[in-house]
């Protein structure tokens, strides 16, 4: 298989190194949880690395609050996990990216004790705020978008994960941020212990159908464990239910499927990703191949479409998702490793135990 | 996967709609064909013979009467087309040409006893070493044959693509479609609104390595039924159902693959009853080829101007055409091709 011909132009912030400190006050995050987040943002927004960065929309530190465009932000200090009971001050940070056309708000709020382990996340086109008809929030309550789609529950320690078990055991942690020079593609990639225990990703899709005026695909994807989290399958394709999508042809309310049993928003629309496959049930692909091609000798790469299934808010294809591959479950290097096996010029990664992405061509990659 | 309307790859050239009908005499009796199926393969070997740019040629053929030599002393006369049960017994076969393709395949009128010509041995060669020989018992043969059609299977790969092994009338529409080029043809033989004979041979495209032989090709059909559709996902993703060709690893299977989700089993056309919300189309998911095959195992490729379409419960939806005021593309089965935009026959 020869290596991909990348669609897109992409920047890098990656290797970051946050050591492990271990737990703090329980309904808050671990120290080194709250630096990585505080990092994470800083770098979204940082205009020096990325040509098209997010920007501040509104901020809590859990002393402040507006949506002023004011980032308070400054310091993993300003990162404060809360009991949630619209009583108790907590920090929250609303993002917008103009080359995705959306708005995301990270909410920190939690009904357990995990010690940062559970994040909050909505994406929205329209915007949060009573600018846009939503609401502005306070220390004690988040904002609101009149479309806002829930990709992560902080109030379900599954659905929440972002950063392995929901504890306070000690974790270094190593992020990367790769984005497209076009704003239109963002993945943030969190590592422990050589494990890919946190995911996001935002694209406006390759290819997408016409007439899809909001075309996004987003997940961010965690699971409380400390194990990959696509040997979880999230992109082996045995989960569907924690892949959203904008959706602008409204369909209604719909139940939501057992991976959202606690979000209720009719506004998400399920996508599930697609590669090729074959055979009885058509269950043989990338999971099923345990040799290298035959012909070229090296690992074979899978592409992935998204798809919104048909009792779901659509139905039909919503473009192919852009410089994201699967790989042969058993061939093809581990978590860390890159392609070509020169590396000296390692143009791809094996981000988690299934997945591809694009690297800087030059970089060893750190994930541990 | 495309998101509009397809964008052919290949300029294709028509001899479609065709009704084949005949007696149901069987001059040999039961082993050998009726008029009917004697008439359809006449049909299907003059059609590959009579497109205007880069034909077939038959290059020998045995005449049951007329004997064994260069050429088509077969003709459109039914009566030189007879099948036997031995194949050392006379009985009638012919070599086709596909120049462009740099292959030939071998028909030989063989089947098992009482089979009424519903099955037969066919094998391909490169032209390299081409078929070579044969007389009236003996069909041609080739250093380099691969067989892909057994006359004592009665399983998938011994049925041509003409129906139940009896003689009971049938009445046929062929289509016969072919690229200017000369990479591709495709052979739909349907019966009662169902596409039971499905044929192709076809130029592997955007490969994946490099193939000394990039060619997939067919001539099955899913069962000897009347009634069994040959152009299902179950027909040509979820099992066997094409053949490579690789001189030294024997036979070599591809499955004609589709974009699905392993978890929930399904083909993206299979799982689709709707049309796209946003664009108002079907999905017509690309095929792509991958064998299981030792030695061969992987994706190798994928097939122009075919795409899978809408399972619409799961059935096949033949006479299907996209869009319906232009008729660009046809569906058989589950699988769509380019069409001539003419209303088209099934039944």
């Amino acid at each position: 298989m020869p290596l991909p011909t990348l669609v897109k132009t992409y920047e890098f912030d990656i290797n970051n190194i946050v050591p492990g400190v271990g737990s703090g006050a329980q309904y808050d995050g671990t120290p080194e949880r709250k630096q990585m987040l505080y990092e994470i943002v800083t770098a979204m927004i940082n205009g020096g690395t990325f040509t098209v960065p997010w920007t501040v929309v509104g901020s809590s530190d859990s002393v402040n609050s507006s949506m002023d465009g004011t980032n308070r932000w400054l310091s993993s200090a300003n990162v404060v996990w809360a009991q949630r009971n619209d009583t108790n001050p907590h920090s929250w940070i609303v993002l917008a990216n103009a080359g995705l056309g959306i708005q995301l708000l990270i909410n920190l709020e939690t009904n357990a004790q995990v010690e940062g382990g559970a994040i909050g996340m909505w994406v929205s086109k329209t915007g949060f705020g009573v600018a846009n008809g939503g609401t502005d929030g306070s220390i004690t309550v988040q904002p609101t978008a009149v479309d806002q789609a829930e990709i992560r529950n902080e109030f379900d320690n599954n659905d929440g994960s972002w950063s392995g078990v929901t504890n306070g055991t000690a974790r270094q942690f190593v992020w990367h941020i790769i984005a497209s020079d076009d704003g239109e593609v963002w993945n943030v990639a969190i590592h422990h212990n050589n494990a890919l225990v946190g995911c996001w990703r935002f694209e406006v899709p390759e290819n997408y159908p016409a007439n899809w005026s909001s075309p996004l695909v987003c997940f961010a994807f965690g699971h409380n464990s400390d194990s990959d989290v696509d040997t979880n399958g999230f992109l082996g394709m045995s989960n569907d239910g924690q892949i959203a999508a904008i959706d602008d042809v409204r369909r209604g309310s719909r139940a939501g499927q057992s991976n959202f049993g606690s979000l209720n928003n009719s506004q998400r629309t399920p996508v599930r990703p697609f590669t090729w496959g074959w055979g009885a049930s058509f269950n043989m692909g990338h999971g099923q191949l345990t040799t290298v091609h035959p012909l070229t000798g090296n690992p074979m790469l899978f592409p992935i479409w998204w798809w919104t299934p048909a009792d779901g808010m659509g139905d039909g294809r919503l473009g192919r998702a852009n410089d994201l591959w699967l790989k042969q479950s058993t061939v093809g290097g581990s978590v860390g490793d890159t392609y070509p096996s020169n590396p000296a010029t390692p143009q791809f990664i094996v981000i988690g135990s299934n997945l591809i992405l694009p690297w800087d061509g030059a970089t060893a990659p750190i994930t541990s | 996967m495309s998101n509009t309307t397809p964008v052919l790859q290949r300029t294709w050239q028509f001899n479609v709609n065709n009704v084949v009908t005949g007696s149901t005499t069987q001059p040999g009796g039961a082993t050998d064909a009726p008029g009917f199926r004697r008439q359809l393969l006449i049909d299907i070997k003059e059609a590959l013979k009579g497109f205007a740019s880069n034909p077939w040629t038959v290059t020998l053929s045995n005449g049951y009467n007329a004997g064994a030599g260069a050429g088509d002393n077969i003709g459109t006369d039914i009566d030189e087309l007879r099948w036997a049960n031995s194949r050392s017994a006379q009985r009638s076969w012919f070599v086709m040409r596909n120049a462009v393709l740099g292959l030939e395949y071998c028909f030989d009128c063989y089947n098992s006893t009482n089979r009424d010509g519903a099955m037969a041995d066919v094998f391909v060669a490169p032209v390299t070493d081409p078929f070579a020989g044969g007389s009236a018992t003996a069909r041609p043969t080739s250093a380099s044959e691969q067989e892909i059609l057994n006359g004592d299977n009665t399983g998938n790969f011994g049925s041509w693509g003409s129906g139940a092994d009896n003689a009971t009338s049938k009445a046929y529409i062929l289509h016969v479609m072919h690229s200017s080029d000369g990479l591709a043809t495709r052979v739909v033989v349907c019966l009662g609104g169902q596409a039971i004979g499905w044929w192709f041979f076809e130029q592997i495209e955007d490969e994946i390595g490099s193939h000394t032989y990039p060619w997939v090709f067919r001539v099955r059909a899913e069962a000897l039924s009347d009634t069994a559709d040959s152009m299902l996902y179950s027909s040509n993703c979820q099992g066997n159902r094409a053949r490579g060709y690789d001189n030294g690893l024997g036979a070599i299977n591809y499955y004609l693959a589709t974009p699905c989700n392993d978890w929930q089993n399904t083909a993206i056309g299979n799982d689709t009853t709707l049309k796209n919300p946003y664009d108002g189309r079907f999905a017509l998911p690309e095929v792509a080829l991958a064998s299981d095959s030792t030695g061969w195992i992987g994706m190798h490729g994928v097939m122009y101007d075919l795409w899978y379409g809408p399972g619409l419960g799961g059935a096949g939806h033949t006479g299907k055409v996209y869009p319906a005021s232009s008729r660009d593309f046809i569906q058989f089965g589950n699988l769509v091709l380019p069409w001539d935009g003419s209303i088209p026959l099934v039944n």
